[in-house]
């Protein structure tokens, strides 16, 4: 609106037909305008701008009309700029959290606008006084009225000129410290000046004000007699008029002041002073500065005294009701004592809390309040911090109250600043508050709108000032969505959004630390999805000397080392060619040792460094060379032995720690370090919480058939990669441990011994579940497992309290079929499971290893029928019953309960599978027709899964029904498209 | 904080202002004008000033002050323009209507109080009904006052708060019929959002299209925007149709045709996106559509009660059910009187 008054006026301006008396008159009525607009801005930066664009149409105006009739008038508004532009920056001076340099500037610009405001009050006074002398040098008709009013209207305005600019001298002065020589001086030369006034003018109104002034620079001085004084004789004047009335009120004001500044203070006269202005004033809830400030300092002097008095004393609530009343008075309207009020109403002696808090009245305060809250919380927290790192704890739940307050109010005034901006509210700040928003609502863990806000500021303004970090923020809470969501569609939603917003960062801004975190964040996704590819394009493109390299290096190299183990555990047709696994664990390798090592980064250690440590240490094992693994894991920086032993944050993660020592017991046994291999066992024992329960064994039990699985898994490997002496050694060291283990005195539990066996059972494994009969070696280490077994049946059976459970000793006679199964002796091992079965006939292991006995058996011995029974089970319960109530279920039956089992998807596939292959094997044994219907019904096995689970249960599943489905389709005499149609 | 004071606590613009305590003002985005009005209806104002007559449309005053009126009105309109209806309600309660024996400053008073007791209840803060009834007896009451259209649109505004959309759709027609091109539009929009809300799709979408077929210079700005919002009434009649898949381009084009900082059109654009999306089964997105509204352009209330109202089942499809609990206390707590809190 004011934009478009000004428009009209400059064209006015300019324009052919505007009145010559007029034309002068543009500039000075574009400053009148652009005050007015001022008034409307929502911000205080609009505010300035409007108030300098004013500034600088009065002086146009005044430079070139600098005799016009308006002349004055003008010489007045830009004084009043000026002053106004001081008070502004006086205020901004006193904003929280500005540094000590930030309120020094903002305090010498104060000054600099009141010293240019005092020179236009001079060159005014100094104009009319030379008018004045005009005036009366001419003798004055007193029929001549113009001229006699013009007369009159100078000497006023000479009046206000003079008490105007010993107000600026006060105003400088106050802009000094407290008692500094610069402001007692000036309030010394401000207290002269107005005395001055007084006395030549004091039976006018503007020589009353004079008076009031003196009055306050003696309270500033520290006079407060001498200004209490001066302000109750002016509160003595008989004259009832309305101006008198509205100087009474400013200087009952100065009164409540000077009470408080009294040493001691004044409480009491305060409050009667108070009570009495209460009960006579017309309109006690004006909302002017000056009704304002009696409330304020009435409302102290009615606090503090309630402080003074006991709590039963009925005087003291009295006081307490007078202080909230006028401490919400003075809370609801703008004004100077505005936030001091609000702050004191949060005493808990005026029950305050932060609701009682009014809400933000406007844009400004919104903003500031806003600002203010936000400060105060991360004072909070960085106080917090610091206690504890000092080891106090004393104050912390104070600190988190402190900051949750905080961060609500916060919160309420930045949405309040969204809420109040006015049209032409700056967008900087409008942004700034949808940032903090965005800042906040992440510390809420509220991540949803935390990316909203942070998306919004990317969409709708990539260029202003925290839209990278709040893009950053909103990429960092779809990153916590992803981990927080289940599996499914709500996971996939979060990641998708990630990965979008994490493109965008990256190509907005492509150099900067918020894209390094973008790159970091797509690499892992591309990790994630097996896209190795795809990450290490993205490395590339991460800059050399950026900070989140070496974290992008660690991740890829473990990504590559992870996908390197599943690859080799893929059956050897479905692998990778050697070469490319060979160049897959040369770069993890590469990409670990540079990330291991200290860099110029620094040599602290965080949980990525430690992770990668110990995955080179576990590529150094597999390299067959576990002296380098030892050397890495000792290592006293960045060793996870080392990190561990010492309870280092970088790994304080338990399944960190469970990890190490596994690799570890590995390493030291292999490199022959029995007695510290010992001692990482009973560690690794003693980490795994075992509260005595069933959740507490069967973890530990866990832990050792994993450890038993890597050791297998690391045999296989050095046995493809021909390295027969380390085999050799890795076995015979691991030999040579188990017999320490299970024949020392003590310390041997349920499941150090269970672990002896298992470990025998992987030496003896030749790494297939089903596999040819095994070599003499692997013969005598499967003959040791089995007789490890049978020793921990012995003693479960003489010890009730050895096995921890009665499905732990299940557990130990399945792995001990299953030993008997891998030698051969399947007789043997399917007696031993239909006992088990017969006793616990639910029991899925026992049921799988019966199926796969029937398999081998055979595979091995070449009865097909075996592979029916292991397709439709076996072993009836009542053998007049028929099949239909088998003992032994079968890889059908198996594949049928598994597909309804929720948690059992790779057991399912793993039945399905090897129906499917046991009906193969069994066609190939028949002819003709019956072979082609078997084929087919084998085909269809492996079809109507992959229509049914598309996914095929993922990896290693999909690979082996692929090709067993490819081998089908060559037997029928069909292309081998496999699961590619 | 500003203050407007001068150094010795006189307004800077006291030249400007000081006519208002003496005479009948009239500001216009351009001008203001002292002396007396001399005659007032809905559609213009006369004012006598030393210069002679001025007569102004209605749709250019930006503020009437009247001689002699309460100085707690002008502190009233000012808090009401500025959203603060509890404390313009407060003001106006404290005016003594015995001193008051002007018309057109009864009726003046009659009017913010109306209003913002409206304006309260269209937040949920305050009974629909009652805002309604006082409202509309300021229309009976007040026919040549120059508040008269904006009354007309705020009791459309209640009836549809109150459900009561054929009423609304009376009231608006009203409104219609003003001489301003950009209060025609909006009405004729509002008509449309009327019918769209009592089920009568067809007709609704033959408002929509009206606004839409009309032309629109690109020298117009408020033409275009309110086309943006034609559209979105025209994307919700295709939603209410069953087909979400038509209304989305329509609503993703006007989400980047209009401005960011337009909360009016971004926030019934958000909503409409959410409900398109809800439509087709896309629960993650239609949040997050709602949730811009929450977070961004809250201060829309009944498209941030519709947009609660649509968060309050939401949140718990993401497993979030404690958010769904507090936007459901959010909408009865800010917008219970609201059709979306009762619904």
């Amino acid at each position: 609106m004011h934009d478009m008054a000004l428009v009209y006026l400059d064209q006015m301006a300019v324009a052919p037909d505007c009145p010559p008396d007029l034309k002068p008159l543009v500039d000075y009525e574009a400053g009148v305008t652009l005050i007015t607009g001022s008034r409307r801005s929502g911000s205080v930066m609009a505010q300035a701008k409007a108030l300098d664009d004013a500034r600088r149409r009065f002086e146009k105006f005044l430079a070139e009309h600098p005799e016009h009739p308006m002349a004055s008038s003008a010489r007045s508004q830009l004084a009043n700029i000026l002053v106004e532009r001081g008070r502004m920056a006086v205020e901004a001076s006193r904003q929280a959290g500005l540094v000590e340099a930030a309120v020094a500037q903002r305090l010498v610009e104060a000054r600099r606008f009141y010293g240019e405001a005092q020179s236009v009050f001079a060159e005014a006074e100094k104009r009319l006084v030379e008018l004045l002398r005009s005036l009366q040098s001419a003798s004055l008709d007193s029929g001549d009225v113009k001229r006699l009013e013009q007369r009159d209207q100078a000497r006023r305005e000479l009046l206000e000129a003079r008490l105007s600019r010993a107000i600026t001298v006060f105003e400088i002065a106050m802009t000094h410290p407290s008692a500094s020589t610069p402001r007692n001086e000036g309030l010394a030369d401000a207290e002269r000046q107005f005395g001055e006034l007084h006395e030549k003018y004091g039976t006018l109104l503007a020589g009353l004000y004079a008076r009031m002034w003196q009055g306050r620079c003696q309270q500033h001085l520290g006079n407060i007699d001498e200004a209490m004084a001066i302000f109750d004789a002016l509160l003595a004047q008989d004259d009832t008029s309305k101006p008198m009335i509205d100087l009474k009120r400013k200087v009952l004001g100065s009164v409540l002041e000077g009470c408080l500044l009294a040493e001691p203070k004044r409480i009491d006269e305060a409050i009667t002073r108070y009570e009495q202005w209460q009960s006579t004033a017309a309109d006690v809830e004006a909302a002017d500065e000056d009704t304002l400030a009696i409330h304020f300092f009435g409302s102290t002097a009615a606090l503090l005294k309630a402080r003074e008095l006991p709590v039963d004393n009925a005087e003291r609530k009295k006081s307490l009701d007078v202080a909230r009343r006028g401490f919400k008075l003075v809370a609801a309207s703008p004004g100077p004592h505005r936030q001091s009020a609000q702050l004191t109403l949060l005493e808990p002696l005026l029950d305050g809390s932060e609701t009682n808090l009014s809400p933000p009245s406007d844009f400004n305060e919104a903003l500031m309040r806003g600002w203010e809250s936000l400060q105060r919380m991360q004072t909070a927290e960085l106080q917090d911090r610091l206690d504890r790192s000092l080891d106090k704890h004393d104050d912390h739940a104070r600190y988190e109250a402190e900051i949750a307050a905080a961060r609500v109010e916060a919160t309420r005034c930045f949405r309040a600043t969204l809420a109040l901006a006015p049209p032409d509210a700056p967008l900087e700040e409008l942004n700034a508050a949808r940032y903090y928003l965005a800042y906040l609502a992440w510390g809420r863990g509220e991540l949803y709108d935390a990316a909203v806000l942070g998306e919004f500021l990317l969409e709708s303004y990539p260029g202003a000032d925290g839209t990278r970090q709040a893009a950053k923020i909103a990429m960092a809470s779809w990153a916590k969505l992803v981990e927080q969501s289940p599996p499914g569609a709500q996971r996939d939603f979060a990641q998708s959004r990630m990965i979008a917003l994490a493109q965008q960062i990256t190509q907005q801004w492509p150099d900067s630390p918020e894209a390094a975190d973008a790159f970091v964040t797509l690499l892992r996704d591309a990790v994630v999805r097996g896209d190795i590819d795809a990450a290490k394009t993205l490395l590339e493109r991460l800059p050399t000397d950026s900070p989140r390299r070496i974290d992008a290096q660690r991740t890829l190299g473990r990504a590559l080392w992870a996908s390197w183990l599943r690859a080799m555990r893929l059956e050897a047709d479905q692998r990778p060619p050697a070469d490319q696994l060979d160049r897959m664990l040369d770069e993890a390798r590469s990409l670990l040792a540079d990330s291991v090592r200290p860099t110029a980064l620094g040599v602290s250690v965080d949980r990525s460094r430690a992770a990668a440590a110990l995955a080179l240490a576990q590529i150094h094992l597999h390299d067959g060379d576990p002296q380098q693994a030892v050397k890495l894991l000792d290592n006293p920086t960045v060793g996870p032995v080392t990190l561990v032993a010492a309870n280092h944050s970088a790994a304080a993660d338990e399944t960190f720690a469970v990890e190490t020592y596994k690799t570890a017991l590995r390493a030291y046994v292999a490199a022959g370090q029995l007695d510290r291999a010992e001692r990482a066992m009973d560690a690794l024992e003693n980490l795994v919480p075992q509260n005595g329960d069933e959740a507490g064994a069967a973890a530990l039990t866990q832990v050792y058939l994993s450890l038993a699985r890597q050791l297998e898994e690391l045999l296989q490997s050095l046995r493809e990669q021909k390295k027969d002496a380390e085999l050799g050694q890795l076995a015979g060291a691991f030999e040579r441990f188990l017999e320490r283990i299970a024949t020392r005195g003590q310390g041997n539990t349920f499941h150090s011994l269970n672990w002896v066996a298992e470990t025998l059972a992987a030496l003896g494994s030749g790494g297939d579940a089903a596999a040819s009969a095994p070599s003499p070696d692997a013969k005598r280490f499967l003959e040791k497992a089995a007789d490890a077994y049978r020793a921990i049946l012995d003693r479960s059976k003489t010890e009730p309290d050895f096995a921890p459970t009665d499905d732990a000793v299940l557990g130990v006679e399945v792995r001990l079929a299953q030993c008997l199964r891998r030698l051969g002796r399947f007789d043997e091992a399917m007696k031993l499971l239909v006992d088990v079965l017969t006793r616990r006939n639910l029991m899925v292991d026992a049921q799988m290893q019966a199926a796969y006995t029937y398999q081998a058996w055979a595979a091995t011995k070449g009865d097909a029928s075996k592979y029916l029974a292991a397709i439709l089970g076996g072993e009836p319960v009542d053998p007049q019953a028929g099949a239909a109530t088998n003992v032994v279920w079968g890889w059908g039956k198996l594949a049928r309960l598994l597909a309804r089992a929720p948690g059992r998807t790779a057991m399912f596939h793993e039945a399905r599978y090897n129906l499917a292959l046991c009906r193969y094997r069994y066609a190939m044994s028949l002819t003709g027709d019956d072979k082609t219907a078997m084929l087919q019904t084998a085909e269809k096995d492996i079809t109507i899964v992959a229509r049914l689970y598309p996914d095929l249960g993922g990896e290693p599943w999909r690979g082996k029904y692929d090709a067993l489905l490819r081998t089908i389709q060559k037997a029928l005499g069909q292309e081998p498209t496999g699961l590619n149609p | 904080m500003y203050r407007v004071a001068g150094i010795l606590g006189v307004a800077i613009g006291l030249a400007v202002g000081a006519a208002a305590d003496a005479a009948d003002t009239v500001r216009t985005a351009n001008a203001s004008y002292s002396g007396e009005i001399t005659a007032m209806g809905p559609v213009e104002l006369t004012i006598k000033t030393r210069r002679g007559d001025v007569t102004t449309s209605v749709s250019e005053i930006v503020s009437v002050t009247f001689e002699s009126e309460p100085p707690m009105l002008n502190a009233a309109r000012q808090a009401a323009v500025a959203g603060r209806y509890e404390d313009a309600l407060g003001m106006l309660e404290r005016i003594d209507p015995a001193k008051v024996s002007r018309d057109s400053v009864r009726q003046d008073i009659a009017f913010y109080q109306a209003m913002s007791a409206a304006r309260l209840a269209l937040r949920g803060q305050g009974s629909v009904p009652e805002a309604g009834g006082r409202m509309a007896a300021f229309v009976a009451g007040a026919k040549d006052n120059y508040h008269w259209f904006e009354a007309n649109e705020l009791v459309g505004d209640l009836l549809m708060a109150n459900g009561q959309f054929a009423a609304a759709v009376d009231y608006y027609a009203v409104v219609a019929e003003a001489p301003w091109p950009e209060v025609q539009r909006r009405a004729k929009i509002a008509v449309g959002r009327a019918e769209l809300a009592a089920g009568e799709l067809d007709a609704a979408l033959g408002s929509f299209q009206k606004i839409l077929d009309a032309a629109c210079d690109d020298n117009q700005p408020e033409c275009r925007r309110q086309q943006l919002l034609a559209t979105l009434g025209k994307a919700r009649c295709f939603v209410a149709q069953g087909k979400p898949d038509e209304a989305l381009p329509l609503v993703e084009q006007v989400i980047a045709q209009a401005g960011a900082e337009d909360s009016l059109v971004q926030a019934r654009a958000h909503n409409a996106l959410g409900t398109a999306l809800r439509k087709l089964d896309k629960p993650q997105e239609a949040l997050l559509a709602f949730l811009r509204v929450d977070v961004l352009y809250f201060a829309q209330a009944e498209e941030h009660a519709e947009a609660l109202a649509n968060l309050a089942e939401l949140w718990n499809e993401v497993h979030q059910p404690g958010r769904a609990i507090q936007a459901q206390q959010t909408l009865k707590n800010r917008y219970r009187n609201t059709r979306w809190a009762t619904q």
